[in-house]
């Protein structure tokens, strides 16, 4: 018997038996988990088991069962589900396991033989995205005229250009729930005379499939993404999401290519450079202060660098008359991520009281985030424990309605 | 490039109480950790000296300090009080000096969780399965469950059902067995189990989460209302729980608890995810960041680092889509053992993993090429303590790790804590003491260092 036709027949029977068949890549991720000192300081601090009635083993548990035994993790879906992937666990474990990454992958294990396992109102968003390229369909242009009359910032028209250096990238959710961001981040360009297009055509970045594990769907979607980018010859990509800024900045890692992705705070403080920016701000009158708070969305602060943490801080601490109070809990997942919005909107919410509660603890009166997923969900806490006088607010925003 | 005077690599005990002792000089600090470490996940309390290495109890640890100093130069209170440069008449002085600042300058911190004990006199403490271990400083929560403070009287240990971390009725069984062994006469002890309100029959219930309820005051009362049901009328002296009685106003909670119950109550260090551990971490943090210079940043693995003649210039991090690099004139190695990760195993061998310092075991002896199953073999059921937990880098009375040649490897690079050669904390019951002395006195060496 050749080697080949052997090697056939001991993959025929891993099949049979259901063992499940990992890239040498994958290994190596479940292979880190035999670091596990099973010490639970990752118990202490995700954000899913600070709800007190939670039922959910957390990463402690997914990452002992699955180090004894990987078959293990079949058992496992509704608890892999059951996380927003933040990633603070890694972040606190003393030796750097990344529970978040085997989370990823025993979706990716079990919706590869199982597909049915999703809820229906997650494969509604799965279907979406493999017929129109959208997680959440956009508005047309039409319908966001209409909604333009709401919002009290001043909004300017879109614009498509053939080639320009920066390519703009508002993502899902802020061409269709939240708008604003969308309308206010053209405004800051326009307003800063940046070379810039939207794009005529163009397609989710493949995140949510990503963080599914279906990562055929995320590649097929991300490199249409890719490509649209390409062709108008630009260097940088703009993103006002989180989740598109982390996704496309590890994708690209991948390319041979010179593209840089940025999400607006980076480039405003890295290639505008702050006082250009408080030089096209308006100066309001000294009892205009308002006081605000951040919330750090765990995309930038844990998938990009705690640098983005900094720069966030810095552009918000330099906004004329505003003052920043931080809160306790400013870099807690907000319980949006990994799909938990949809997969458990009860569990999602719990979390996102939680934020809510220690938001309301502080003086401010807004809270800033950079993520559209953060804003909802936060917003969706305070409705949920009652406080209206806290606003959510995405940073552009804020800076639009600022502007001269 | 970012730029600090300082970079603190490690954020436990040793790592924060010199980025505490730096920032409050004014002096820019960076402390960069892979994540938390030992100090998190220990009972909370502060071991100054349980038993000499001798293995001979030790009644008054201050005293100890300074014996073990003048007897072993290469022992961290050793070279606290100034290793082999100094005759050992100083080096005892130095020693019972250093260490008593050090650990007076951690009680005056008045951020967190209260410390109390004394310097000069080893208590017990109980560990959740009931054994005893001689400790200095614990926290108030944990006063009236000194042993001696027990004595004849009535003891009523509560455990929660659905918490795995602890066995009331196998604590209380044990607790008796063990003092009686020390002629500590208890009236009573019993246990028993009860169910958590809101919590029911839930299973696996973290500490941390009970505690953040118990934070809650109507929650509180909820609490004290089923322990007061399911005593019957029985009176106990004292009620001891696991460590569950709240993160931040744990004090507050005990008064309100004892006002209820009608008896005292104090809490019994867990096991980790330790809440008492929890709280002391937070102390320290919350401590260095106070102050405007410093800056904490956890999740981060120092790739690289950056020498120029025999100096640290720059530090190479890694966040999870950029590198950058720091710009430093002094580094604080403070990275703990195998559980901070200080120390690690490599080819068979143990390694010191950022720099690539030389490791010797407790007597001094360099461990080039000696493998690590060798010292598992040797020691496995060593009455000394397990040689392999004594292994660490060795220093010179500046603090500086040496290389195999005796003099420092490099000028500027400092080390503290669990990652010092030349004792075995796990024999000694010295682990934070000599974190919490070695950091301060490492703090003010490099305090001076970048002046």
């Amino acid at each position: 018997m050749s080697f080949e036709s052997y090697f056939e027949k001991v993959l025929e029977v891993v099949r049979a038996i259901e063992l499940p068949i990992l890239s040498s890549d994958e290994w190596e991720q479940v292979r880190l988990l035999e670091k596990c000192l099973n010490c639970g300081i990752c118990t202490m601090f995700c954000p899913i088991m600070q709800v007190p009635l939670v039922t959910c083993p957390g990463p402690r548990s997914i990452s002992t069962e699955t180090s004894r035994h990987f078959t293990e993790y079949k058992l496992m879906f509704d608890e892999v589900m059951k996380c927003t992937l933040c990633g603070e666990c890694r972040e606190v474990c003393p030796q750097n396991v990344p529970v978040t990454n085997i989370i990823k992958l025993i979706r990716k294990k079990i919706l590869d033989y199982t597909p049915s396992a999703l809820p229906s109102s997650v494969i509604k968003y799965v279907e979406s995205l493999r017929k129109t390229g959208f997680f959440t369909s956009p508005m047309s242009k039409e319908e966001r005229k209409e909604m333009r009359e709401f919002l009290d910032i001043p909004v300017v028209q879109d614009r498509y250009k053939r080639e320009a250096d920066v390519v703009y990238f508002p993502g899902c959710q802020a061409s269709s729930t939240l708008i604003e961001i969308f309308e206010a981040t053209k405004t800051i360009l326009e307003k800063l005379n940046v070379d810039y297009t939207l794009l005529e055509d163009w397609s989710c970045c493949g995140y949510p499939a990503h963080i599914l594990g279906m990562d055929e769907l995320a590649e097929e979607t991300v490199n249409k993404l890719i490509s649209k980018i390409g062709e108008k010859k630009a260097k940088t990509v703009l993103t006002t999401c989180a989740g598109c800024t982390a996704n496309l900045k590890r994708v690209l890692e991948g390319y041979d290519t010179n593209i840089t992705v940025k999400h607006l705070i980076e480039y405003l403080i890295e290639d505008v450079k702050l006082d250009k920016l408080i030089k096209i701000m308006r100066k309001p009158s000294l009892n205009e202060e308002i006081t605000v708070t951040i919330h750090y969305p765990c995309e930038l602060n844990r998938h990009v660098g705690k640098y983005m943490n900094d720069y966030f801080y810095d552009l918000v601490a330099s906004l004329p008359n505003v003052k920043v109070v931080e809160s306790k809990m400013r870099e807690k997942c907000c319980g949006g991520g990994g799909i938990l919005l949809i997969y458990d909107p009860k569990l999602s919410l719990e979390v996102a009281k939680l934020k809510a509660e220690d938001f309301k603890s502080t003086s401010a009166s807004i809270v800033l985030t950079a993520c559209p997923s953060c804003s909802v969900n936060i917003k969706k806490g305070f409705v949920e424990i009652g406080e209206q006088r806290i606003r959510v607010k995405d940073i552009s925003f804020l800076i639009a309605k600022n502007l001269k | 490039m970012r730029e600090f005077d300082v970079v603190v690599v490690g954020c436990g005990a040793a790592g924060l109480m010199s980025a505490y002792e730096l920032t409050k000089r004014n002096i820019p600090v960076l402390i960069v950790s892979r994540g938390l470490g030992a100090t998190a996940m220990s009972s909370g309390t502060i071991d100054l000296m349980g038993y000499f290495p001798s293995g001979v109890f030790v009644e008054n640890p201050l005293d100890a300090v300074g014996e073990v100093a003048e007897k072993y130069p290469q022992h961290p209170y050793g070279v606290l009080g100034g290793g082999f440069e100094v005759d050992s008449d100083e080096r005892k002085k130095n020693a019972v000096l250093r260490a008593r600042e050090a650990l007076s300058e951690f009680l005056s911190m008045e951020i967190g969780v209260k410390y109390v004990g004394d310097l000069n006199r080893n208590v017990f403490v109980s560990n959740p399965l009931g054994t005893l271990k001689p400790t200095a400083l614990y926290q108030i929560s944990m006063r009236n469950g000194v042993l001696e403070n027990l004595s004849d009287k009535s003891i009523h240990i509560i455990g929660f059902k659905g918490y795995p971390d602890f066995d009331a009725s196998f604590y209380a069984k044990s607790l008796a067995y063990f003092a009686k062994i020390l002629k500590i006469n208890l009236k009573d002890v019993k246990s028993m189990v009860i169910s958590l309100p809101t919590f029911e029959n839930k299973h696996n219930i973290l500490a941390v989460n009970i505690a953040r309820l118990l934070e809650k005051e109507d929650y509180l009362d909820s609490f004290a209302k089923t322990i007061v049901n399911n005593l019957k009328g029985k009176h106990a002296d004292i009620i001891g729980f696991p460590a569950v009685l709240g993160l931040e106003n744990t004090e507050n909670i005990i008064k309100r608890l004892e006002e209820q119950l009608g008896s005292q109550v104090f809490e019994i260090p867990s096991l980790p995810p330790s809440v008492p551990g929890l709280r002391l971490q937070q102390k320290l943090e919350r401590a260095v960041s106070q102050y405007d210079g410093a800056k904490i940043i956890k999740g981060i693995e120092v790739l690289r680092i950056h020498k120029r003649n025999r100096k640290v210039e720059k530090i190479e991090i890694s966040m999870e889509r950029r590198r950058e690099e720091i710009k430093c004139s002094a580094v604080v190695l403070a990275t703990g053992s195998f559980i901070g990760g200080g120390l690690k195993e490599h080819e068979g061998e143990i390694v010191e993993g950022i720099f690539g310092l030389p490791v010797c075991d407790q007597k001094g002896k360099f461990l080039e090429g000696i493998k690590i199953l060798k010292l598992l073999r040797e020691g496995l059921f060593s009455k000394d303590g397990h040689p392999v937990f004594a292994v660490g880098i060795k220093v010179d009375n500046m603090f500086r790790p040496v290389g195999l040649d005796g003099t420092p490897v490099y000028e500027n690079l400092f080390a503290a804590g669990a990652i010092l050669s030349g004792y075995n904390r796990i024999s000694e019951k010295s682990g934070l003491g000599i974190a919490i002395s070695t950091g301060y006195f490492a703090g003010n060496v490099v305090a001076n260092f970048v002046r």
